[in-house]
């Protein structure tokens, strides 16, 4: 298998010159599908211009002029229209994670100063709260039809008043001055308890990072989006690199709806976290298992992968049943976000969907690595985008090394954190954090991290440290170190926290009774945290914790 | 309403039914993903016949908490 040319694509400065080019090549074609209410509604890429224009006519006359804009809710065309109009009239973005409590997202309106907050009907109590929270008025729109609230705007109201301003004669949102290395979005990249960051990432970045990942990866013209779009990955890949190919986007608004959507949108390729991928073969198997058809099904897959061998694809043929599941069109699966085994790589491939593993971090908006159509290794996340370059620093006796990025889609750095920014770069360099190898034919493989950060299967992050800070709060915890441990089957990650107790915490007390007390103390902590940042076991150390000379922890 | 719940829960996990009590976490005591509590909560739609929004599937954490929803819905249901 050998490298072949990338793939040809158009050349943009900013996102605004991005959505200028999806006017130009694709105005007649269907850029959005999705439902409402359960009835299916479609969006041109002329529709998706006017309506990102008009929104942005109408921001800036509500003020909201050189301002941070907040969105949370499901992955909706609202949503999408609500980042381009923002960035498109010289504000800033910030997606907020639809799981985080009002207490983290009043957090983060008021460290970014945010001017409005757009929500969805759904999570309209949520953003209320929040606001609630916070000293200050801001504006808020929903995207609701019909807002349930009094004191937010209409989402569709603005759009139809866009129309008006542009009747009136008001100068539309194109002679509002982008520069290329302006900031466009600011991503939070777990938590909000003062160790989750800010990253600040530029037109330049976005445009730069959806232009590199096109030029590895080739797609079809039906997508499904089921990633949440507030990360990067969801955003850049399932968004952005769509819009820019002219594909149709299908939006997934909930998962309870994916095997209805698949059937309904046929998709012909997807962005997926290794969680899926994971689910949905173990899906495929148990199905025949329960049918009675898995011996079937596992002599169907040696055939065909030795028939492959010789040149002869029946794929289509053979597993006619296993790709319906999908809507019966799938062939391309892009996954991302954190390892993936390759074995459902080399398991998808026999029944004809091409597994393509890549590698980001949110720091480099968000792909790094992705392995090419024709042109894949399994293990590895492929070959270094043409937006960045790759070196390894600290080579080990492996020819292991921390991977290091520079580039168009490298981060300005974290928003009011100079210090965290300057510690993420090493000359230049971003350091991800991650160990990894590069081949003699370029592909990169991971395989470490020097970071303590936890990552799940669904892409999720969490910094121990977050953590560790919330136990600390618990009057009986003096030191706390938290941190993953992995199953027997090296599938599952749970949380562990290790801790040594405050000075004559319990004396005299059997240690019973100041484990179940301990044990309350977390379990109060855990309802206030996302699910998959629980707490899942804990240990009570006799000993205090072995520390550096800067009085740190040391880690396992 | 626990049996119907857990009788639901252990159509996605091979649990053993006696060791699973209203404390039991969904993802750390049951080892269910994120995806695997989303068909959940679709079954659980059918079986009580309400809807439940997506926003509100992250507040389900242990049995205990669904049970709790379950109550408070199928009770505003009764109600209304």
């Amino acid at each position: 298998m050998n490298n072949y040319p990338l793939y040809q694509v158009d050349q943009v400065l900013d996102l605004r010159e991005f959505m200028k080019n999806c006017l130009t090549k694709y105005a007649e074609r269907i850029a959005f599908r999705y439902k409402e209410k359960g009835q299916e509604i479609t969006r041109t890429y002329q529709d998706f211009y006017n309506d990102v224009q008009l929104l942005g006519i109408s921001l800036l006359k509500l003020g909201v002029n050189n301002l941070k804009v907040a969105v949370i809710g499901e992955n909706s065309y609202e949503w999408i229209v609500t980042y381009l109009a923002t960035v498109n009239s010289g504000n800033v973005i910030v997606p907020l994670d639809k799981e985080l409590g009002p207490k983290e997202i009043s957090g983060i309106l008021s460290e970014t100063e945010t001017g409005a907050l757009v929500y969805s009907g759904q999570y309209q109590e949520i953003a209320q709260a929040a606001i609630k929270a916070l000293d200050r008025d801001l504006i808020l729109i929903e995207t609701e039809k019909d807002p349930q609230t009094t004191n937010s705007l209409s989402f569709r109201q603005l759009i139809d008043q866009g129309k008006n301003y542009v009747q009136e004669g008001h100068p539309d949102f194109a002679s509002i001055k982008i520069e290329r290395d302006q900031l466009a979005a600011i991503n939070y990249t777990s938590g909000t308890t003062g160790l989750s960051k800010g990253v600040m990432l530029t037109h330049r970045n976005l445009v730069s990072n959806t232009i590199g990942a096109l030029n590895n990866v080739q797609v079809y013209t039906t997508s499904l989006l089921v990633l949440p779009i507030h990360h990067t990955f969801g955003f850049t890949a399932g968004v952005l690199s769509m819009l820019h190919d002219g594909t149709c986007i299908c939006i997934n608004g909930s998962q309870k709806r994916l095997a209805g959507d698949l059937q309904d949108y046929k998709p012909e390729h997807l962005f997926l976290v290794p969680l899926y991928v994971e689910t949905l073969y173990k899906k495929i198997w148990q199905m025949a298992k329960s049918t009675h058809k898995d011996k079937l099904l596992k002599n169907l897959c040696r055939l065909s992968d030795t028939l492959l061998a010789l040149g002869i694809d029946l794929r289509k043929i053979l597993f006619r049943n296993v790709l319906a599941a999908f809507g019966g069109e799938l062939k391309l699966i892009v996954c991302g976000g954190a390892p993936l085994d390759p074995k459902y790589v080399k398991g998808f491939r026999s029944f004809g969907i091409n597994v393509l593993n890549g590698y980001g971090i949110t720091e480099c908006s968000p792909i790094v690595a992705v392995n090419r159509n024709e042109y894949y290794r399994d293990g590895s996340v492929g070959t270094v985008l043409s937006c960045c370059q790759v070196k390894l620093h600290n080579l080990n006796e492996d020819e292991e090394g921390e991977i290091l990025v520079s580039g168009d889609c490298v981060m300005k750095g974290y928003f009011k954190n100079e210090q965290e920014t300057d510690r993420a770069f090493l000359a230049g360099w971003f350091r991800t954090g991650d160990i990894g190898k590069l081949d003699a034919d370029g592909f990169l493989f991971i395989t470490g991290r020097t970071k303590n950060l936890i990552i799940f299967s669904n892409g999720k992050n969490i910094y121990p440290e977050e953590l560790e800070m919330l136990l600390m709060n618990i009057p009986s915890v003096n030191e706390a170190l938290v941190y993953a441990e992995r199953n027997n089957d090296n599938q599952e990650i749970r949380i562990v926290a290790e801790v040594y107790l405050a000075e004559g915490y319990g004396e005299g007390q059997p240690l019973e009774n100041i484990k179940q007390e301990l044990a309350k103390d977390i379990k109060l902590l855990n309802k206030s945290l996302p699910a998959y940042k629980n707490i899942r076991e804990f240990r009570i150390r006799q000993t205090e914790f072995e520390k550096t000379t800067t009085k740190k922890i040391i880690r396992k | 309403m626990f049996n119907q719940v857990v009788a639901i829960i252990t159509k996605y996990q091979d649990a053993n039914l006696e060791k699973i009590h209203k404390d039991s976490h969904l993802i750390h005591d049951l080892s269910l993903n994120s995806l695997e509590i989303v068909e959940m909560v679709c079954d659980l739609e059918e079986s009580f016949g309400i809807e439940i929004p997506d926003a509100h599937i992250s507040q389900f954490k242990t049995i205990g908490d669904i049970l709790e929803y379950l109550d408070q819905r199928t009770h505003q249901q009764v109600l209304s």
